[in-house]
């Protein structure tokens, strides 16, 4: 008996359409970030410059001014000149300003930066990517276009796609985000450490050293800030300022301690060195303390 | 005397370099043999292809490819060399890579390929970064072809069980349509005839034009699968054989009975034996990668009978998870972690992804069942080795452009979670999409292979 099978047919589930364009051409995956690069640097001269310039320019013209109106009571006389330091003096206030805004708004977006605490927990247990994307993008929104921030934030961007879980997008805003910022604030702050410790032992009195001490424990929160992607400014964060004026305190008292060691021991050129050395540790460490606290204010902004 | 002192330095000299690779081993380099199993056309060539390419452009130009691949931080990785494990064959990426530029999918292994891709990565760690600068990551891969696969359970068989069971498989569906040619080729035979040289290859190439029809088809189980391609060490031509009818395989005395049963012990002697001895043993991690469209293009009964399939498969493996005695002193070796890997996944929509990976899921139900009261490891992923569609209008669309160079726009229905929950009277008809031009970027765009080598690695 000879079998017959029909060959079989089936309901297609799919329905094709022909289109009348081309298949669209996709780009390279982005380039890795090197951890290696440095944060972004103010280019040209700061704000703060220009104020200081201008200020003194203004006090200068209005000098200029004073001699010109002693010298001379015929205001009308000179038109160009009065019109020139009516300009130098509304270009000063313009800057004073200016300078005044960006303090502000630093200090507003650090507030801001530090409220919207993004806590990855909640976002895991919760777990709808969709709003995790949100949340994440919208923290990513408040940081400085051009800093590594940014450039991490980029990163973990680009390497989203459609079948990554909610669980997987938390796990890669840790990897390519939160822990590469960290790292990197981790690094600059070792290095102004140095540079601080540095100071401290070749500073020659206390005067210069504290005020060293200060111009480098600015300038630790304000590059470890960058890191983050904030420009803060000096008054963007009070509770900063606080632990960098705990710091200086403590940095004086250190002084005065060395200092009445030093004097028991007596002043040969050994005590002075024991003394520098342990001022310059002792700047070190502090810095370490000042950039911890701030790693740790904009660190719990990330982790929640 | 010189010549025995200058032995024994030779002999100190190979032992200490030996003893010295040995500690390199030991300290630097975390190897792991994985065996990739799949199916004829399940995909393999291209992940290989696919998994070099962006291990080399993620190594070497640092493009952000695999991010969940966290073992393997950029950042620390130094270099990527690839080279043939002793006595085999080099897998030919150059050829795959050229064939990609003509727009052609590489040609499927018709051989067996052993590699070698070593990582070096920079050591991290504050007191070995100076005691051991970098560490290696070797993976061992052996590819072969998947028809050699389908062949393993025949070890456990004789000829007359394996040509009884492979007479009711072509009594059934799916193959019972692609069978009637060569049924009806036998009913015409005359068995009681002595066998000759030109009888015997005139049965054996009739069977053969049957396998072939099925594998077109896309028949999964076809035994034995190694007479479909040239690369096998089998000399089917002179020693070939086919299932008889059960009258004849029930007659003991019948010549053709007698020939084919000799000749099926020597494919198992002569081939099967060795292949599994050299080729399957020593892995410590298996990938079954797993074409699931092979079934949705044509037919619930397909799918049904790649479940059987992958059932039968995994008697074949050794699995367990030795222990480190057992493993490095006694070099016992068993699989102690599984990936079940539903390829070509870029060939349905984003929001059919969770269905395709339930009905992977139900596919290895059969397979998984083998791991019972055993400490394996394993997991389900679902992976594109090359993202060569685009998505769509809708969400449950996507786009491709087919052999004539048409951009097409494909609208799905759901696709079946289980095998119960689809209709026997419905399929997913195969898309024949063509390379695309942009397939440099489409590779490292690829989904899924961080998750996988992550798993594996982990």
């Amino acid at each position: 008996m000879e079998s017959n099978f029909e060959q079989p047919t089936y309901r297609p589930k799919i329905k094709q359409t022909p289109l009348h364009e081309a298949q669209p051409v996709q780009a390279l995956p982005e380039k890795s970030i090197r951890l290696d690069l440095d944060d972004d640097k103010n280019s040209g001269v700061s704000l703060w410059l220009w104020a200081l310039g201008l200020g003194v320019l203004s006090i200068l013209s209005f000098s200029v001014f004073h001699a010109i109106q002693t010298i001379d009571s015929y205001f009308n006389t000179y038109p160009i000149l009065s019109s020139f330091l009516g300009l130098g003096l509304g270009a000063f206030i313009l800057a004073i300003a200016l300078l005044i805004y960006k303090e502000v708004k630093g200090y507003l977006d650090v507030s801001q930066f530090v409220d919207s605490k993004v806590d990855l927990k909640a976002l895991e247990t919760l777990g709808d990517r969709h709003s995790t994307l949100n949340k994440l993008q919208n923290h990513a929104s408040l940081v400085s276009k051009s800093s590594y921030a940014s450039r991490c934030f980029r990163q973990f961007e680009s390497a989203i796609n459609s079948d990554l879980s909610n669980h997987e997008i938390i796990g890669l805003y840790q990897s390519k985000v939160a822990e590469p910022i960290l790292k990197k604030a981790e690094e600059v702050l070792k290095k102004e450490s140095f540079v601080s410790g540095g100071l401290a032992f070749i500073s020659p009195n206390t005067l210069i050293q504290t005020l060293l001490f200060a111009w480098i424990s600015v300038r630790t929160l304000k590059r470890i800030a960058r890191v983050f992607g904030l420009r803060p400014g000096i008054t963007g964060n009070w509770k900063l300022i606080r632990v960098a004026a705990e710091n200086m305190a403590a940095q004086s008292f250190f002084d005065l301690a060395t200092d009445e060691i030093t004097n028991q021991i007596g002043s040969s050129l050994a005590a002075k060195f024991m003394e520098n050395s342990a001022e310059a540790v002792a700047a070190g460490a502090l810095n370490i303390r000042l950039g911890k606290a701030l790693i740790q204010l904009l660190n719990e902004a990330k982790h929640g | 005397m010189k010549n025995i002192l200058r032995t024994v330095s030779e002999q100190f000299g190979s032992l200490l370099d030996s003893g010295a690779n040995k500690l390199d081993d030991w300290f630097i380099k975390d190897v792991h043999k994985i065996a990739i199993t799949g199916l004829s056309r399940s995909g393999k060539s291209m992940l290989f292809t696919s998994l070099m390419t962006t291990l080399k452009y993620r190594s070497e130009e640092n493009y952000n490819c695999l991010p969940l691949l966290k073992s393997l931080p950029i950042e620390f990785v130094e270099g990527m060399k690839l080279d043939a494990i002793e006595s085999y064959e080099l897998f030919p990426i150059k050829d795959h890579i050229q064939s990609l530029e003509n727009q052609r999918w590489p040609k499927p292994t018709e051989q067996l390929y052993g590699f070698r891709l070593t990582i070096r990565l920079k050591e991290t760690g504050s007191i070995k970064k100076y005691l051991l600068p970098h560490k290696e990551i070797v993976f061992e891969f052996l590819d072969y072809p998947g028809e050699w696969i389908t062949d393993m359970p025949m070890l456990n068989k004789t000829f007359s069980q394996w040509s009884d069971s492979a007479w009711a498989q072509q009594m059934t569906e799916p193959q019972s349509y692609y069978a009637q040619e060569w049924h009806h080729f036998t009913r015409a035979f005359n068995f009681d005839l002595v066998p000759d040289d030109d009888s015997i290859a005139c049965v054996v190439n009739e069977y053969r034009h049957y396998l072939k029809k099925s594998k077109a088809g896309g028949i999964s189980l076809l035994q034995p699968g190694s007479f479909l391609i040239s690369g096998s060490g089998f000399d089917w031509e002179h020693h070939g054989f086919a299932p008889l009818p059960t009258k004849v395989t029930s007659d003991l005395s019948n010549p053709w009975n007698k020939v084919f049963s000799n000749n099926y012990q020597l494919f198992l002697n002569q081939w099967l034996k060795p292949l599994k001895e050299n080729s399957f043993k020593e892995s410590d991690k298996q990938i079954i990668l797993i074409d699931l469209f092979e079934g949705l293009n044509h037919s619930k009964l397909h799918l049904q009978q790649l479940k059987e399939t992958l059932s039968n498969l995994s008697e074949t493996f050794v699995y367990g998870n030795p222990s480190w005695f057992s493993k490095t002193v006694l070099r016992n070796t068993a699989i102690g972690k599984v990936a079940f890997v539903a390829t070509k996944s870029d060939l349905i929509p984003e929001s059919q992804k969770p269905q395709l990976l339930s009905l992977l899921q139900d596919i290895t139900e059969g397979a998984r069942a083998k791991f019972e009261e055993k400490d394996i490891e394993f997991d389900h992923f679902l992976v594109s080795a090359i993202q060569a569609t685009d998505s769509g209008l809708s969400k449950n669309s996507l786009r491709y452009t087919n052999l004539q160079d048409e951009y097409i726009e494909v609208e799905f229905e759901d696709i079946p979670t289980s095998l119960k929950s689809m209709n026997r009277d419905e399929n997913f008809p195969v898309l024949p999409v063509k390379v695309p031009k942009d397939f440099l970027p489409r590779i490292l765009n690829g989904r899924g292979m961080d998750r996988l080598f992550q798993y594996l690695l982990e």
